[in-house]
């Protein structure tokens, strides 16, 4: 009989040693691979939340509150008056990843028909125009009160794209590609009446749809048609330009800029306001962590505790392991003895012994493998559920945020990582049981022989 | 020659008492041989000394003119003896077949009904057999093995009458029939009786008796 068909009788009759040893290795095995997966998650999304949006600061103008002749407060927005080249000032200072300049305005077209808004006409049949660099870090887009549902996102790089709401898109026919044109507008007030101030078209501009986006939320009542949301156009910032509603380089609506780093948002923001080419009476700055700093935070704390725990685990497991062998191997003396009284070796015996536990060993960590995804899937979609970083680079500025978190993507373990894990423990398993052999060991034989007599 | 030839052997478990003083015997083949004495005189020890368990603290132990230590005691205890024990000791999740097989690469089925057993009891768990039973696996896997010594310590010690003596019988036509060397340490006249020679231990010395 050889010392594998030994090894395969043993496993195979001596069911509930085999188990014990089987459940031990696979609950520490299935642990483990958890608890490495949920650190592997906080410390790729502690990663990534630290290179993602991590916070902004927008440049805005100062509002003017006045009371006039009859006791009215009135509010007067002002316009804010920043040029490219105060941008490239900032932008050249400072860890800032992305500008994002914004212009507002009014658009009408003879082939579109808005949706109906309060005292809706076709003089006021217009929608508002926000023209930017990049579309996807619109607050809407942003907040998910608006979601790109077909086509790319404006960036940069565009000129006459625009992207409308899904519900205007179907109302006029309009699917993602086709060419509409757009004229200038203004929204005005006359007798009791939404105008447009602008009745004498003179600039016209031929736009390309370049996405569709959904809108999450319900606009109010009583707004003039330009103020619905569903009528919005967000705009590559050269229509605006070529409508002659902005100038090239002047930015009037507002800046945003965005950087990786929360921490560093208070230098940054010191710096900017150093600079005199502003006039800081009529402008502040407003900042925008978006608690990803918070968030960071609790995943390093996360990081932290499942650090201690699987150092706990393992300690324990390892403890526990030991001792399960040692009575294992104890129990076995018998046949140890037996074993030697047939001529086989002390170190041939112990081998076939080891050799039984990383069998058992082995299928208990191809099974903790499969078990483990679920797990870990269900622990991590608990911890991190509420959790929807935006990643911020230059494809997610074209395809939007939403479909970017994955939080599967984020515990998947490499290949390497997992044998790595996996040959760990094997020798933790394998240094177990040579420490528990040690009673076979030393022992000479008819020690053995004695004692099971 | 004897085949197993144990001389000038001294034995002492802590360096200062002797166990075994000045032990010699020889042993041959065809015969049967029994150990005679008290509890706790060393028969045992005597028999783990001839059967490469252990190593003398003095002295040697040759097989067939050869000191046993040269090729080592595993390789003496693998291919020149065999043991049987009071208490048996056969692996217990094993079935008597595979018990024998640990020392056989043969079929150990003829070997088993040779000694008594069905084919239905060769394949059940040895643990579900009787005493007498799991000592005719103990002898088979003995025989299996083809060593020409075979080592007996207290082999009916645990065996009703009728039982040991059906036992005492297999001993002795291994003895006489299939030519090995039969050594068993007892302390019971009655089996000793059987044997063709009797040795005697007394005070950590080996006499022969008969």
């Amino acid at each position: 009989m050889t010392s594998i068909q030994r090894t395969f009788t043993y496993i195979t009759r001596k069911k509930g040693k085999t188990i014990s040893l089987f459940l031990i290795i696979f609950i520490v095995a299935v642990f483990l691979i958890s608890c490495f997966g949920v650190l592997n998650a906080s410390q790729k999304l502690s990663k990534d939340i630290r290179t993602s949006i991590g916070a902004a600061f927008y440049i805005r103008a100062n509002t003017e509150m006045s009371v006039n002749a009859n006791g009215e407060t009135e509010i007067k927005e002002n316009k804010i008056h920043i040029t490219k080249k105060e941008i490239d000032a900032i932008m050249n200072t400072n860890e800032i990843k992305y500008c994002n300049p914004i212009n507002y305005g009014f658009a009408k077209s003879d082939t579109i028909q808005f949706v109906k808004g309060d005292k809706h006409n076709d003089d006021n049949n217009m929608g508002k125009v926000t023209a930017l660099r990049f579309s996807a870090l619109a607050t809407d887009f942003l907040d998910e009160t608006a979601i790109l549902i077909q086509g790319k996102h404006i960036n940069e790089s565009d000129n006459a794209k625009i992207l409308i709401s899904e519900k205007l898109a179907s109302t006029n026919n309009i699917s993602v590609g086709d060419s509409i044109t757009l004229t200038h507008a203004s929204l005005g007030e006359a007798d009791g009446e939404y105008i447009d101030e602008i009745p004498i078209k003179t600039a016209y501009i031929q736009v390309e749809v370049s996405g569709i986006y959904k809108l999450n939320i319900k606009d109010t009542p009583m707004k003039p048609t330009a103020g619905i949301s569903e009528n919005e156009i967000y705009a590559s910032l050269d229509i605006l330009d070529k409508l002659g509603e902005s100038e090239i380089g002047i930015y009037t609506g507002e800046i945003d800029f965005y950087i990786a780093d929360p921490a560093q948002l208070n230098n940054i923001t010191q710096n900017v306001q150093l600079l005199q080419s502003i006039d800081w009476s009529t402008h502040f700055i407003r900042t925008n962590d978006f608690q990803y700093s918070k968030i960071a935070e609790q995943l390093f704390s996360l990081g932290n505790l499942v650090k201690i725990l699987l150092i706990l685990v393992s300690t324990v497991s390892a403890a526990v392991l030991t001792l399960l062998l040692t009575m294992q191997m104890r129990s076995r003396m018998q046949e140890a003895g037996i074993l030697l009284s047939i001529g086989i070796s002390k170190s041939q015996i112990i081998t076939e012994f080891l050799l039984q536990i990383l069998s058992v060993s082995i299928i208990a960590l191809i099974f903790s493998y499969i078990v483990s995804f679920g797990i870990t899937n269900l622990l991590a979609h608990n911890l991190f559920s509420g959790l929807q970083p935006k990643i911020l680079n230059d494809e997610t500025l074209i395809s939007g945020f939403i479909s970017d978190f994955q939080i599967e993507n984020y515990l998947k373990l490499s290949g390497l990582k997992i044998l790595l894990i996996y040959f760990c423990q094997l020798i933790v398993i394998m240094s177990s049981a040579l420490v528990s052999s040690i009673i076979i060991m030393r022992l000479r034989p008819k020690e053995i022989l004695s004692k099971i007599s | 020659m004897s085949i197993l030839k144990i001389c000038n052997v001294n034995y002492s478990y802590d360096g200062s008492k002797k166990t075994l003083k000045n032990i010699c015997a020889e042993f041959d083949k065809g015969k049967i041989y029994a150990i005679l004495g008290p509890s706790g005189c060393g028969k045992t020890t005597l028999l783990s000394l001839l059967g490469g368990l252990d190593e003398p603290s003095d002295g040697q132990v040759l097989f067939q003119g050869e000191d046993i230590s040269r090729k080592g005691l595993a390789w003496h205890r693998k291919n020149n003896v065999a043991f049987i024990f009071q208490s048996y000791n056969l692996i217990d999740y094993m079935t008597p077949a595979e018990n024998v097989a640990l020392t056989s690469k043969l079929t150990p089925l003829p070997i088993l009904e040779r000694l008594g057993l069905t084919k239905e009891e060769a394949r059940r768990n040895v643990l579900k057999l009787s005493g007498g039973q799991q000592q005719r696996v103990a002898i088979a896997r003995a025989l299996a093995s083809d060593a020409s010594v075979i080592l007996a310590d207290e082999p009916t010690g645990n065996l009703d009458e009728d039982t040991a003596d059906e036992i005492t019988k297999i001993l002795k036509e291994c003895a006489h029939q299939m030519n090995k060397c039969v050594i068993i340490v007892t302390h019971s006249n009655d089996l000793a009786k059987q044997a063709d020679v009797i040795f005697r231990l007394k005070k950590n010395e080996l006499f022969v008796a008969s």
